[in-house]
């Protein structure tokens, strides 16, 4: 069931793509310049772009599936070798992020449900539902403006590579990558606690109280394992928005990842890296689908696959 | 005067109360049972306020420019002080708010519609239609909403037409939201249909139809309504993001994102409070829409009530 998604994705990103405005021809030879016609199709005959929309698609397709994602328009490199640098830069941003977030949201989020109304529900929720609205783009250019003002410190924005210079890489990281996982903990500490408290509610759990468990046993053994099926969906779905968090903040904290990347090839039209990286991006998100397809039924032994 | 007959009598001891009353009454039940919740309910219908009657409110039109005020901070004048051009920045706010509730309201309910009908049919029938759906949705929400959000929006701004761009961003969001949430409410219905009363009612002889709208959609209904809450704020929190990187609602007509975009980063390096009050007025209403939501399941979900 992978593969036809696989082959959906890459028949959706050959026709995104393909909606890109403008002329490309217009564009590569400069906003002014005057080409005659015969110029033009010279031009597009050389991109493969005079052949039919099904032609272009196979042609671009053998080519993935030989490993190469074709090269830019606009600096002739390869696209491969571009994302080789950029992918572990995104990567690390992302992975960050989503351990930040993990450990702030599961245990806020089960401790929440277990004392529903209490003061400490009121903190936790009020305090995670705020880092969920505080958009990303916002807090980067507070952090970008309010300690420049106050006290002269800007968040550097040269970036280091981590085997290089592991310190000065953590130091550029962590910042974007808090403010990403804020926004993702929002979101899996609702869940964590509304699952929690489903379960919470059901006959097991009663069956467990009144066999005179102790609550850490009856939370941590009995609810928590039935709690966190739902969850695993939804921090499976946290990876687009994750990828997304990082096309914004690799933009305002200047990272050369792959997101940065994205939003300026859309901007000039560069449509083999749009395409590449939307392969890539939709590739690892299936996967994680399928992982997340997959757990849910190592979990969860009453929804079993066949 | 009690008459002889029941429902004389009945009256007589228990005088009917008026429609507003009751709801008056709910209202005040929620305000005490769930107090953030209705602080997010009051942000949002002061939100939904504001956007209404912006031009009655607004001390200014939003693109007022007047050169010899621009960069001034807060004042009587300019309440939140003004911008570059020397806008009045309290009445782009204001006017901003009208651009996200009407976005978000209408990309929400294409989800909502969309989602219940896609998640609950898939859910409850399984087989090949469900195996073709959730594979549509794996392909479409194998992209960040960011992404395809810029690809189409910036290929329907070809026309320049700021309504064309307008609905593109409404449309699209809408779909993308679908998909996540069609999955989640997919889910449920799954869970609901392995209930015995699903089996029961189909002992009974109930149609599929009858399942669906009896039995499967009331107990899904919880999870929509979440969703959408929530969905409200994600949208407001989408277009300004596309917004902030010049994909979203074109200039001259404000929007939150747009007025924070990173194009202004060296004003608000100057003038901090131009950074401010955008992002504060997103932020308050998503949050508002978020705790609403949080309540509201407190509230709407029949198995969380009471108890423990």
């Amino acid at each position: 069931m992978v593969i036809p998604t696989l082959i959906g994705v890459t028949i959706l990103v050959f026709l995104l793509v393909r909606l890109l405005p403008g002329d490309v021809v217009q564009q590569l030879s400069g906003e002014n310049a005057q080409l005659s016609k015969e110029q033009r199709l010279e031009v597009r005959k050389e991109l493969g772009l005079d052949k039919p929309v099904f032609q272009q698609y196979f042609v671009w397709m053998s080519h993935v599936a030989r490993g190469d994602l074709g090269e830019s328009l606009q600096t002739k490199v390869s696209v491969t070798s571009e994302l080789r640098h950029r992918l572990p830069v995104t990567f690390e941003l992302g992975l960050l992020a989503l351990a930040i977030s993990l450990c702030v949201s599961l245990p806020i989020g089960v401790l929440a449900a277990v004392r529903q109304d209490s003061i400490l529900d009121y903190v936790a929720r009020s305090g995670a539902i705020a880092f969920l609205s505080i958009p990303s783009f916002w807090m980067g250019t507070l952090v970008m403006v309010l300690p420049n003002k106050w006290w002269g410190w800007a968040p550097p924005i040269q970036y280091k590579n981590i085997w290089e210079d592991p310190g000065e890489n953590l130091y550029m990281l962590i910042i974007p990558a808090a403010i990403l996982g804020m926004l993702l903990s929002g979101t899996v500490m609702r869940m964590t606690r509304a699952q929690m408290l489903e379960v919470l509610r059901q006959d097991y759990v009663r069956t467990a109280w009144s066999k005179g468990l102790r609550e850490r046993t009856v939370v941590a053994r009995h609810a928590i394992r039935n709690a966190f099926i739902p969850v695993v969906t939804i921090v499976g779905l946290q990876i687009p928005i994750l990828v997304g968090g990082t096309v914004i903040l690799e933009t305002i904290f200047s990272i050369p990842g792959v997101g940065r990347y994205l939003l300026f090839s859309i901007a000039s039209l560069d449509y083999p890296v749009v395409q590449a990286i939307n392969l890539i991006v939709a590739t690892v998100i299936v996967l994680t689908n399928l992982a997340v397809d997959v757990t849910y039924g190592f979990l969860d032994p009453r929804i079993r696959f066949n | 005067m009690a008459t002889v007959d029941g429902v004389g009598v009945y009256q007589a001891f228990r005088p009917e109360r008026k429609a507003w009353v009751r709801v008056l009454r709910g209202l005040w039940r929620f305000f005490r049972r769930k107090p953030l919740g209705a602080f997010g309910g009051i942000l949002v219908l002061a939100m939904i306020a504001v956007a209404v009657s912006a031009q009655w409110i607004a001390p200014y039109w939003y693109d007022d420019q007047s050169w010899s005020e621009a960069m001034q901070g807060p004042s009587l004048k300019h309440l939140f002080g003004t911008d570059d051009l020397g806008r009045d920045v309290l009445s782009r706010v204001i006017y901003g708010a009208r651009v996200s509730a009407v976005v978000g309201f209408s990309a929400v309910t294409i989800s909502a519609v969309v989602a219940t009908t896609v998640g609950t049919v898939s859910g409850y029938y399984g087989g090949w239609f469900d195996s073709l759906f959730q594979r549509l949705v794996d392909i479409w929400m194998s992209f960040p909403a960011i992404v395809i959000l810029v690809t189409i929006v910036s290929a329907f701004s070809r026309s320049g037409d700021p309504v064309h761009r307008v609905v593109a961003i409404t449309v699209v969001m809408g779909i993308i939201m679908a998909a996540g949430s069609s999955r989640v409410i997919r889910g449920a219905a799954i869970s609901v249909k392995t209930n015995q009363y699903v089996e029961a009612a189909r002992c009974i002889g109930a149609g599929d139809l009858r399942i669906l709208a009896h039995h499967i959609l009331p107990n899904v209904f919880a999870v929509v309504i979440i969703l959408a809450t929530v969905q409200l704020g994600a949208a407001i929190l989408a277009e300004s993001s596309i917004s902030f990187l010049g994909w979203g609602v074109p200039p001259p007509f404000p929007s939150w994102g747009q007025m924070l975009s990173s194009k202004g980063l060296l004003y608000m390096r100057v003038d901090i409070w131009l950074a401010l009050w955008p992002g504060l007025a997103i932020a308050l209403s998503v949050y508002g829409f978020n705790m609403l939501g949080d309540a509201l399941r407190d509230v709407l979900d029949p198995r969380l009530r009471g108890g423990r």
